[in-house]
């Protein structure tokens, strides 16, 4: 037979094969040690010198042409049989529990508080860290000689126009100059004043202020307001008392406390003794802190409201050591236990 | 401020109310009461009420003002002490005293003369009258003129009138000079401190502390008693600058009303001349701007409007005149004249406070979710921006963080790229972290240190937040997102399979994923030009949309067996090139926006046109240039042009604009 009628055959062989189990036929047929293929080179020893010059190149050639044949002919029956089957197991593949992202809990809390005061018809906004003295303090009716303008108090940039905002409550005097009323708004964000850090106490606070301008609003509508916050963190339950408090940028001031949640209000080491917690600052917004922002405060009314929510968000999360909120080993806990969040 | 429940019931004969009672009451009014404890035992028994007073309730710091408010709140009758009376204290045998005032940091000034007393030992009750507020008893001259303070709230100070030299003189301080105040303690004086002093060294600081120099001792015959009142700026700039607290300067600093210190001061002569003896041989007045009763007009239907509650006329008006308020005319609109010491009192709204608060907080009663007005939303939409990415990127296995924006100096050099430099704060909490951060991403690897030295295999972390930079004088700060994966070899793997990238494609892939999630089409990358320090220079990118530079993505030069990379993106500019908004925040100056109309041939003669245009606007000046409307007519199209200033006023602005536009 020559070279060219066995490159024939085997293609026709391969042609009708259709599984790995055909293909080892074939490979016995034409390459195992008795095969075909192998038959060829078996009489070169007995020809001259001169004739194998010429026979054994063109052996060699078949040889390789057969194998390309074969092995063409293999890959595509294996990526058939494979396209069919499984590729490994449930580790292999990675199909086990997936990583699961977490948002920080502040920004849980924050998105909680959002969500309820969206429903309530308001806006969220933030405003500028770097802030001027005019927003933190002179539109908010802080007189200039208030203890809060130190520097013992606030961080300066370039005392004592530029510092890092000590109250959301910039934000509010931004809105007030930015848009024309009526508008209700909360403002979610950094705040920070000139501390020590320890355990309980940092120089950054993050803050949760809201305030509404209308053509009628009043107390009770504040009061309403914060009860439905307070009843939405805390639940039903919840007993708020709203008392007289001072604040610059409020007129009247109010301070709403809640029971103590530990002793119901009698008195215990959570509340120092006094039976409840004071949760925020809020009040009517003071008419200088309108007419400072050219809104006249015989057509509009507004209330303003802030709490602070690093305490109130380690106590949900059970955090002990306020530094841990703000780059310390936070995003860990996610990984050694889920019920965190 | 500790109040004597004792006191408050001489000042309040028929007051039913126990303590805890007051104390509640007093809470509502605005003066929370955080402890109530029993002192004394049964040799004289009491209960002090401790109380924060209000900042601006200047007329509470005794506890007189405090029975006022009492007195107020259940309609009581106010049994003032005897002798504290208004007017000038008589004088028994007149002799001119040598007092000057040489600062307008004094509003007033009262001193008496008192010669031949006998100081000594207090009486039992005043010794335990103080002992119970946590004063201690020094003698009997001393301890009258605490009691003074505590009761009336005007600190009085007693100087030895053998020991003052030639006279008194209340100046500000000019020179540095060392003081030893009575209990020992050296203060430096470094200049422009309010003192009263004798001419040649300083007898006390103005409303903190007296030097030991004058300081009366047992051996004390004759006194100069003064009470005064001064700019409580002053006052407590002062304190804060020596660092000296002191219950006199906790008064002083505030706006206590000059009027009532010869009320004060006829109170502490009786007590003085009843328990020590002695004569009035002279009084000194200086009174630099005397006021009269303060009127505000006042609609007496203020109260209802703004408590939403029904407060009718008459109880208004009950409320106010048991406050010591006169109010006359007739009909709803009255003139109510305040008493003098109501410092707090300006406006019809602090009156409207004083009905609201007497009439009770508890009133308001607040059952259901509010039905505010309907407003407008006017939510930014780089926050709806920042809530898209938070869910995306949790949503890919990312954890958020935050870190901590101050830096040191070492963290932003290691990020900086272009010629924006760090903001540095001037009175840093510490001294090791005076920057602004430039960057969100040291902060990130702050937090991935930790996690190695937990032994975590993967971080994947993110965060929004703002970066702050200073460039040609100007402050800025913008939100931004930045974005880390590590992977570390020989670390532990958690748990669960993680199937996160641990290549700079996968990354770059899942990156690209969630920014085209949020509406980012358009995505190329560059090679970055400048790359900061941090970077693996062959693999640090811009983050390209259009021509536009959101960020860079980058690969960690670290020599460690494992990989670390990162990206940030600006939120501030991708917010305006999705929301077409403007980009950056200004924060010194406000925004003026101008609109000019310009008739031109068609959108290739307006490229030449705002290309010649930006010649001539003064570029730092300028915060935006935009076409933002078009209009066909018969001569062209029209564009409305809009120009966004920024470093002007309006009427600057609007100078250039003219000059430009015509």
């Amino acid at each position: 037979m020559s070279s060219q009628e066995l490159l024939d055959q085997l293609k026709e062989k391969l042609t009708a094969a259709e599984s790995s189990a055909d293909l080892e036929d074939i490979w016995r047929d034409f390459f195992g040690k008795a095969g075909k293929i192998k038959l060829l080179s078996k009489d070169l020893a007995t020809l001259s010198e001169n004739e194998r010059r010429t026979k054994g190149p063109e052996i060699k050639q078949t040889q390789n042409q057969a194998k390309t044949l074969f092995e063409s002919k293999q890959a595509a029956i294996t990526a058939a049989e494979k396209s069919g089957t499984a590729e490994g197991t449930i580790e292999e593949i990675g199909l086990g529990k997936p990583k699961v992202g977490h948002l920080h809990p502040l920004t849980r809390t924050v998105r909680e508080m959002n969500q309820l005061f969206t429903r309530l018809g308001f806006s969220v906004v933030e405003g500028p860290e770097l802030e001027t003295d005019e927003f933190c303090f002179r539109r908010l009716n802080v007189p200039k000689d208030h203890p809060a303008r130190d520097m013992q108090d606030t961080i300066y940039i370039k005392e004592p126009d530029l510092l890092l905002r000590t109250q959301t409550s910039s934000v509010e005097a931004r809105v007030l100059e930015q848009y024309e009323p009526p508008f209700k708004v909360v403002v979610p964000g950094r705040v920070y004043r000139n501390e020590k850090v320890n355990k309980s106490n940092h120089f950054i606070f993050h803050h949760y202020q809201g305030f509404a301008v209308l053509e009628k609003t009043s107390l009770k509508e504040l009061f309403e307001v914060l009860t439905t916050l307070f009843k939405f963190m805390y639940g039903d339950k919840v007993k708020i008392r709203f008392r007289n408090k001072y604040y610059p940028e409020v007129e009247p001031g109010v301070g709403p406390d809640m029971e103590c949640f530990s002793c119901h209000g009698v008195g215990c080491p959570v509340c120092k003794g006094v039976g409840w917690i004071e949760m925020a600052g809020a009040g009517m917004i003071h008419p200088n802190v309108l007419k400072a922002a050219g809104i006249d405060p015989k057509k509009w009314m507004g209330f303003a409201f802030g709490l602070g929510l690093d305490r109130l968000v380690m106590a949900k999360y059970n955090i002990t050591d306020i530094r841990t909120l703000l780059g310390g080993t936070l995003a860990y806990k996610y990984y050694q236990d889920e019920s965190f969040l | 401020m500790k109040v004597s429940f004792n006191q408050l019931k001489q000042l309040l004969p028929e007051l039913k109310a126990s303590p805890k009672e007051v104390g509640e009451v007093l809470t509502r009014l605005g003066f929370l009461a955080d402890g109530l404890e029993e002192k004394g035992g049964f040799r004289r028994h009491d209960t002090i009420i401790s109380l924060e007073v209000r900042q601006n309730r200047a007329d509470c710091l005794g506890v007189i003002g405090i029975a006022k408010e009492l007195a107020a709140y259940y309609g009581l009758r106010l049994n003032e002490p005897a002798g504290f009376a208004s007017g000038l204290p008589s004088v028994e045998q007149p002799s001119a005293l040598n007092i000057k005032v040489r600062s307008d940091d004094v509003r007033r000034v009262l001193a008496v003369k008192i010669e031949n007393l006998t100081n000594g030992s207090s009486p039992e009750w005043l010794k335990d009258y103080l002992e119970n507020l946590g004063v201690n008893s020094v003698n009997l001259l001393v301890d009258i003129s605490n009691y003074i303070m505590l009761t009336t709230g005007y600190p009085p100070h007693l100087f030895d009138a053998d020991k003052i030299g030639t006279g008194l003189v209340w100046e500000n301080n000019r020179e540095k000079i060392a003081m030893e105040t009575f209990d020992g303690t050296q203060v430096n004086l470094l200049g422009g401190e309010l003192v009263i002093s004798n001419g040649k060294e300083p007898l006390a600081l103005a409303g903190l502390i007296g030097a030991k120099t004058a300081g009366v001792t047992l051996e004390t015959k004759n006194i100069i008693a003064e009470i005064a009142n001064y700019n409580p700026s002053q006052i407590r700039s002062d304190s804060r600058k020596l660092r000296i607290f002191t219950e006199a300067g906790s008064r002083l600093d505030k706006n206590i009303s000059p009027s009532g210190i010869d009320k004060a001061m006829n109170l502490m002569i009786r007590q003085i001349t009843e328990l020590a003896g002695g004569v009035i041989k002279g009084v000194y007045g200086h009174y630099s701007e005397p006021v009269g009763p303060i009127t505000i007009p006042f609609d007496l239907n203020l109260p209802t409007r703004i408590a939403g509650i029904p407060i009718d006329e008459a109880t208004a008006v009950e409320i106010l005149n048991r406050l010591g308020c006169e109010i006359t005319g007739e009909g709803s609109n009255r003139l109510v004249s305040l008493p003098m010491e109501r410092t707090d009192l300006t406006l019809a709204e602090d009156l409207a406070e004083e009905v609201i608060r007497l009439y009770g907080y508890e009133k308001i009663v607040a059952t259901k979710t509010p039905a505010l007005d309907f407003t407008p939303d006017i939510t930014p939409p780089v926050i709806v921006l920042a809530e898209a990415l938070r869910d995306r990127l949790v949503a890919l296995g990312f954890d958020e963080i935050l870190s901590c924006p101050l830096v040191k100096n070492e963290d932003n050099d290691s990020v900086k790229t272009g010629t924006a430099t760090a903001i540095t704060t001037q009175n840093p909490i510490n001294e090791g972290y005076p920057q602004l951060r430039l960057s969100l991403i040291p902060g990130l690897i702050n937090q991935r240190d930790e996690f190695w030295k937990l032994n975590v295999a993967y971080a994947t972390l993110f965060e929004i937040g703002k970066v702050f930079a200073q460039e040609r004088g100007r402050y800025e700060e913008q939100e931004s997102l930045a974005v880390l994966v590590n992977w570390r070899q020989g670390a532990s793997a958690p748990e669960e399979t993680v199937l996160l990238p641990t290549t700079f494609r996968e990354f770059r892939a899942t990156f690209e994923k969630v920014l085209r999630s949020i509406g980012l089409d358009e995505l190329s990358y560059t090679e970055a030009t400048i790359t900061p320090g941090l970077a693996l220079p062959k693999n640090c990118f811009q983050i390209m949309t259009g021509r536009d530079s959101l960020g860079l993505i980058y690969k960690l030069k670290e020599n460690q067996a494992g990989a670390t990379y990162v990206a940030q993106i600006n939120l501030t500019k991708l917010v305006g090139l999705i929301y077409k908004e403007p980009a950056a925040t200004e924060l010194e100056t406000k925004l003026v926006s101008l609109d000019a109309n310009v008739i031109l041939k068609g959108l290739a003669e307006l490229d030449g046109y705002l290309a010649r245009l930006s010649g001539q606007l003064p570029e730092d000046n300028i915060w935006s240039l935009n076409a933002i409307d078009q209009f066909k007519t018969s001569d062209g199209i029209r564009y409305t042009l809009r120009v966004v200033y920024h470093g002007l006023s309006d009427q600057e602005a609007k100078t250039k604009h003219a000059k430009i536009f015509g």
